[in-house]
């Protein structure tokens, strides 16, 4: 059966709801200039978005600056958020992950670096990445989302997952996924483009259940009745 | 330097741009475009949200909570010294420095006087959003009064060369006032920029003198600090650069020249410039600006504006 229509995966966006819409309150109070704010959006954050800098970067220095640099950027440009484009977590994980490429890019240019990308153990892994502490709602929302993305993962056919795993968590560009893999890069293209357009359709139609729709304000609504 | 891609093309790259796996100058295009394509802007937002969802399927690492603390302190004491430039009056400061301190946001913009905010807001194009083109450091460029920029140049110079504290640095801006600088606010606003401090001070400094060798000429100093990669070039007496052109920085070391990113100073010549860069501590041998394209060049081409070799490296002790 489809696990976002069963009652449990239904109950867990109901109590995962607030959590997000808290978020958005956050980056609202960023906006208007609130440290506050700031504050408790690191406490929230920090943890997911240092172990995806880390991983991605490998380095305890680097991945302070890095992470460092991804709240002060959201602090910098809280007001470009938008709601209607997806949720607080997956922008400053999108930030993060930016700017950890950087670094790591910067890095092998200087220093010649090994491409040695290290995968997660699978999506099955029975901790996922926002272990979220102590709050139980933080840590429905964190095991929803696990579930959401290893249920996208396994429509996906294995070469095309194999490419998005090394783009992803490897950080590595089209040509070097060609490389590594010894891949043609017109395949590789071809096969991080459809990968990526199936992520896209697959965790769309694992969220359509949400109800109002990708972290807007009927989210939130909804989840309040 | 990046070509313009059609509706076509960019639909193509949007889910290799959400994934960050193209070359650079292909994904600042296809960024280009999306951000003012109304069908590209959402469609890529959508791509990136999802493939920001990879990052739940991470299995837990060892967290450091350590090492998040520390950050969260910096974190929130750059915070409050942002903040707190803003609300330093124009008047105190002198002319640049009520501007924002980052390049200007929307945030900052209610709260500031608006006299730079034409430039400032040209100058943060010069850094990285959200997902923006991949580079290997990320520039801001600040609006700075000349009279700050000098005091704290001078004093963090001051602070290599002796090994003094930073309450120190304070009390040198202070006794500057005989050369005209006003010490008052100079040490409201070094207060408020200790996050700035922080980088310009401390153990694993190091300073470049950067100048033209003539007089009325650009200078600057630029302090590298060895422990956070962190870069800051004070420049002063910068000259507006000609139209569709820019200031562009490179670390030179024995192998290449590398970009850290282009500037352009504010209205009073002045120009306040950061990066992120990770350098070995022996591999840098000079540091220069050259004028170039407003985008930047892969190598200089332009004329050499200033230019400072290791020579000059004053490194704390
Ligand atoms: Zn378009």
């Amino acid at each position: 059966m489809n696990p976002p229509d069963s009652d449990a995966a239904y109950k867990m966006r109901m109590a995962a709801a607030p959590t997000r819409a808290e978020d958005r309150e956050l980056v609202a109070r960023l906006s208007a200039g609130d440290d506050a704010a700031l504050a408790q959006l690191y406490d929230r954050w920090s943890r997911p978005v240092y172990a995806l800098v880390v991983h991605l970067v490998r380095d305890g220095d680097d991945a302070e600056d890095v992470v460092e640099e991804t709240f002060w950027q959201a602090w910098r440009q809280a007001s470009r958020y938008e709601a209607s484009r997806g949720e607080v977590g997956t922008w400053l994980l999108t930030i993060a992950r930016s700017r950890a490429l950087d670094r790591l890019r910067s890095r092998r240019r200087l220093r010649e670096e090994p491409l040695t990308p290290v995968l997660p153990g699978g999506p099955e892994s029975p901790a996922g990445l926002v272990d979220a502490g102590d709050d139980p709602a933080r840590r429905v929302e964190s095991a929803e989302r696990r579930d959401l993305v290893a249920g996208a993962l396994r429509t996906l056919p294995p070469e095309q997952r194999q490419v998005l795993e090394l783009a992803y968590y490897g950080g590595l560009s089209q040509t070097e996924i060609a490389e590594r893999t010894g891949q043609p890069l017109g395949t590789v293209k071809t096969r991080t483009r459809l990968a990526a357009q199936k992520l896209r359709d697959a965790l769309a139609l694992l969220r359509s259940g949400e109800g109002g729709g990708r972290g807007g304000a009927a989210t939130v609504e909804e989840a309040g009745r | 330097m990046t070509r313009d891609l059609s509706h076509a093309e960019a639909v193509e790259m949007l889910p290799d741009a959400a994934l960050d796996v193209l070359p650079a100058d292909e994904q600042t295009a296809v960024l280009a475009h999306a951000a003012s394509c109304p069908e590209c802007g959402p469609a890529l937002a959508v791509l990136r949200d999802a493939a920001a969802y990879l990052a739940y399927a991470l299995p837990q690492m060892a967290d450091d909570p350590v090492r998040r603390a520390r950050v969260r302190t910096r974190l929130l004491a750059r915070a409050r010294a942002d903040l707190a430039v803003a609300d330093v009056p124009a008047a105190t400061t002198g002319p640049a420095s009520a501007a924002a301190p980052d390049g200007g946001t929307d945030r900052a913009a209610g709260a500031r006087p608006p006299a730079h905010g034409g430039s400032a807001r040209r100058a943060r194009s010069a850094g990285g959003s959200a997902g923006g083109p991949a580079r290997p450091v990320r520039p801001t460029v600040l609006p700075w009064s000349v009279a700050a920029l000098a005091a704290l140049a001078a004093a963090a110079v001051v602070f290599l060369s002796e090994s003094r504290s930073a309450r120190e640095i304070q009390r040198t801006a202070a006794e500057s006032e005989a050369t005209g600088l006003r010490a008052a606010a100079l040490q409201d606003s070094l207060v408020a920029r200790d996050s700035v401090l922080n980088q310009l001070t401390g153990r694993q400094v190091s300073a470049v003198r950067l100048t033209a060798g003539a007089p009325e000429a650009p200078w600057a100093w630029m302090f590298w600090n060895h422990a956070t990669n962190h870069w800051t070039l004070l420049a002063h007496a910068v000259p507006a650069p000609p139209p569709g052109r820019a200031y562009q920085l490179w670390l030179v070391t024995p192998k290449t020249r590398i970009s850290a990113g282009t500037f352009t100073p504010e209205a009073d010549g002045s120009a306040k410039f950061e990066a992120t860069y990770p350098l070995a501590p022996d591999s840098l041998r000079a540091i220069a600006v050259t004028e170039e394209p407003a985008g930047g060049a892969a190598q200089p081409t332009g004329p050499l504006v200033i230019q400072g070799v290791t020579g000059s490296v004053t490194r704390g002790k």
